[in-house]
């Protein structure tokens, strides 16, 4: 016979994750991470770290130790009787609730897009009439609920050329530089990008809106049988632009249209400038999480005001005291310190700068534009450049080059000077205007050059260009032959 | 004289009177002469008033307030700095000693800023906001709090470690430091707050969105958050006198960073106002 002996059974030990989640140690564990968090994402925005799954799983564990701990606080402050800092306390981290919470609303469902339009466009009343939409995990593309035409765009500059006014005049009102529209559907804004739109045609093929650049006020058109225009204008609201129209390497046009005037090639293409009406960039948002924040900020604020300023801070009851490592705590710090004075290499930086000085230039020297260089000379170099580009322009040539082959062989760097010496390889060929087809013989040469950089306000501008040692040129001869009907057709257009 | 000749002139004019200034408040508390305090006081306050002059000259010959060019933040930076020095010594003379390392930092501050470029640059219509006002006051504030705690968290370190003289005898123990760095840390917490809430509104005004993970913003996160880390590890943990003091002076290194350095080093919407 068997006895069966019912013994109680031992419950299991409670899970305290409630009190896990609201202990002292993890609250600022979290704070650390959190901040450690957006010191790296600040420091390697490549990392992307805000997008994140793992960022949104650590705002979460802050919300929800947030949730509980706000929970406690309300619960204190209705047993035990209301006192400034009880009510402090309270209102500070609900409104970081509430700031959290309305920052998921609006990674969840917010909506901004982006469009450019010219003067005369009407935008559908479609999302897919915007060029980019950034919608929210779970939000609707931005679109309004009626067509907007642009009517006009007014900019007005300070004299040194800085942008000092932009508003737009549309078919629903009138927006500007810091002052929204609110219509059905979202909010607009107006960015501080804009220009003229080269409105052209290239036949055979297509037409289309070339919106130069706010800043240098150039844009490039793509046309048939690989060509391309590089259109420039030199003021906000012109009356013609500057064309260089090129065929891979070589330029075929350099000189200034103006609306209604064609151009055509030797291939049977040509490009027609219609007209030039300003574009401006328009924003477009839907959120509805601002007037949360707002209500959170405001509770954090009068909350730490409360907290921070009417009482020094005490501290807790010491049964809440578990002992801390201060040091441990915060070594983020240290990591974005010298992550910060670290920084890239100087043969790195070295090879950066002449590198980008290489690859202007020789596209200055290409399309035959000498206004190309500004952002990479000083005045030295820049005359000289100047001088050795209008002499080719004067013999109805481009130079095609390209490097092969960039070794940094050393760098002598005082405070605002940067002296480095190169070993490069590098193929030329010079091409005849008007046809881009090569003249005379292609060529790789080797040279080691010095080059001397100087600082000019944020920028190394290249000061002087030397050989440190004598060339190895490819080829033996030049052909300088000047082709007098291109240089009469293009010369006088083109030097600066 | 010219506009720049005349704001040059007195932005000296006022780092002269902070030498005599520092060298009054060094007399006073070397030597032993409480009452002379005072002479120091009114040095700096001497200091002030060309360096206010300096700063409206620059307002009206630029036509926007000191937040463009380093040269504009740093002077107005460490006018704020030094007129809440003034405010709490005249209050609390005793603390006179703090102006001994807040009042130096500060002129080497208006010394940096002289010494770079004065162009002046327009404002950009993006900045041409009333929230741009409390976004750039709130910040200084907050800046002169934050050098006010470092300041009395390097006081409370040599007291902790037990050095002696004049000067230091003449402060509060630690604990009472340790307190008024806290204080300090609790105004700046608030006034670093007001400044991301008043970025936020504006941000939303000038390009619909309040927050945009700029690097700027980031970091200005990041700084309110290690001193809330700080104040909630001093709320909750045995953190000693000297834990808070290290802790104070490694959130005012990430502040001044966050404010003065980052903007120069990282491609950021907030970059391009102090270039």
């Amino acid at each position: 016979m068997t006895i069966a002996i019912a013994y109680p059974m031992k419950p299991p030990p409670p899970l305290h994750l409630k009190r896990l989640l609201r202990s002292p140690r993890l609250i600022v564990g979290e704070l650390a991470a959190l901040a450690g968090a957006g010191a790296c994402g600040a420091l390697l925005p490549e990392l992307h770290i805000f997008l994140n799954p793992w960022f949104g799983a650590l705002t979460l564990l802050i919300a929800v130790s947030l949730a509980i701990v706000v929970g406690d606080q309300l619960r204190v402050l209705l047993r035990s009787g209301a006192t400034t800092r009880r009510v402090g306390a309270a209102m500070l981290h609900a409104g970081l609730l509430l700031a959290i919470m309305a920052g998921a609303l609006r990674a969840l469902f917010a909506t901004e897009a982006v469009v450019d339009l010219v003067e005369g466009e009407t935008l559908p009343a479609t999302a897919a009439a915007w060029s980019g939409q950034f919608p929210g995990l779970l939000a609707r593309p931005f679109q309004l609920q009626q067509p907007l035409t642009l009517q006009a765009v007014h900019g007005r500059r300070y004299p040194d050329g800085s942008l000092q006014k932009l508003s737009a005049q549309l078919s629903a009102g009138e927006l500007a530089v810091n002052r929204d529209l609110s219509l059905a559907g979202g909010r607009l804004f107006l960015a501080s990008d804009f220009g003229a739109a080269a409105l052209v045609e290239w036949r055979p093929g297509k037409r289309e809106a070339a919106l130069l650049d706010s800043h240098s006020r150039e844009a490039t058109s793509i046309g048939p049988h690989a060509l391309r225009a590089h259109l420039r204008a030199l003021r906000d609201r012109p009356e013609s632009v500057e064309v260089r129209v090129m065929r891979g390497a070589g330029l075929l046009y350099s000189g200034v249209l103006h609306p209604g005037e064609t151009i055509g090639f030797a291939g049977g293409e040509a490009l027609t400038l219609h007209a030039l009406p300003l574009w401006a960039r328009l924003r477009g948002s839907r959120d509805n999480s601002f007037w949360p924040v707002c209500a959170g900020f405001a509770l954090i604020l009068a909350g730490s005001i409360l907290l921070f300023v009417k009482f020094p801070l005490a501290r807790a009851p010491s049964a809440m005291m578990p002992t801390l490592q201060p040091a441990g705590s915060l070594p983020f710090l240290l990591m974005a310190i010298v992550c910060v004075s670290s920084g890239c290499s100087s043969r790195e930086k070295a090879a950066q700068l002449v590198t980008r000085y290489n690859e202007v230039v020789s596209e200055a020297y290409r399309r035959g534009d000498v206004r190309l260089i500004d952002p990479v000379v000083g005045p030295n170099e820049g005359k000289k450049l100047a001088g050795l580009i209008g002499v080719r322009l004067d013999f109805g040539l481009t130079l095609d080059s390209q490097m092969l082959a960039l070794e940094v062989i050393d760098i002598d760097r005082a405070k605002n000077e940067m002296r480095v010496r190169t070993r490069e390889r590098w193929r030329y060929c010079d091409r005849r205007i008007g046809s881009g087809e090569r003249s005379g013989e292609e060529s790789t040469d080797s040279y080691e050059m010095l080059y001397v950089f100087k600082k000019s306000g944020k920028a190394w501008l290249v000061d002087e260009i030397q050989f440190a040692a004598p060339p190895k040129v490819g080829r033996q001869t030049t052909t300088w032959v000047a082709d007098r009907a291109a240089l009469r057709d293009v010369a006088g257009r083109s030097r600066p | 004289m010219n506009e720049f000749a005349l704001e040059t002139t007195l932005h000296w004019a006022g780092v002269a009177f902070y030498i005599a200034g520092v060298a009054l408040f060094a007399h006073a508390l070397i030597f032993a002469h409480p009452r002379r305090v005072r002479w120091g006081l009114w040095a700096t306050l001497a200091g002030l008033l060309p360096h206010a002059a300096a700063l409206v000259v620059r307002y009206v010959a630029v036509g926007h307030g000191p937040y463009m060019m380093k040269y504009e933040v740093l002077s107005s930076n460490a006018w704020i700095a030094i007129a809440m020095l003034l405010l709490f010594v005249w209050r609390r003379p005793v603390w006179a000693p703090l102006a001994l390392l807040a009042l130096p930092a500060s002129i080497l501050m208006v010394g940096f800023g002289l010494f770079t470029n004065p162009e002046a640059r327009s404002l950009p219509p993006a900045l041409r906001s009333l929230w741009l006002v409390f976004h750039v006051l709130f910040n200084k504030l907050a800046v002169g709090a934050f050098l006010l705690s470092a300041a009395s968290a390097l006081v409370l370190l040599r007291k902790s470690r037990g050095a002696t003289g004049r000067m230091l005898d003449r402060l509060p123990g630690p604990g009472v430091l340790e307190a008024y760095t806290l204080r300090f840390v609790g105004f700046g917490f608030v006034f670093w707050t007001t400044t991301i809430g008043a970025g936020a509104i504006w941000a939303n005004q000038a390009w619909g969105r309040y927050w945009g993970w700029d690097p700027i913003e980031s970091w200005s996160l990041v700084t309110w958050l290690c001193y809330a880390l700080l104040l909630h590890a001093r709320l909750f943990f045995r953190m000693s006198a000297r834990g808070v003091a290290w802790g104070a002076l490694l959130c005012f290194t990430v502040s001044i960073l966050t404010v003065l350095i980052f903007p120069f080093v990282f491609p950021s919407l907030h970059a391009a106002y102090f270039q």
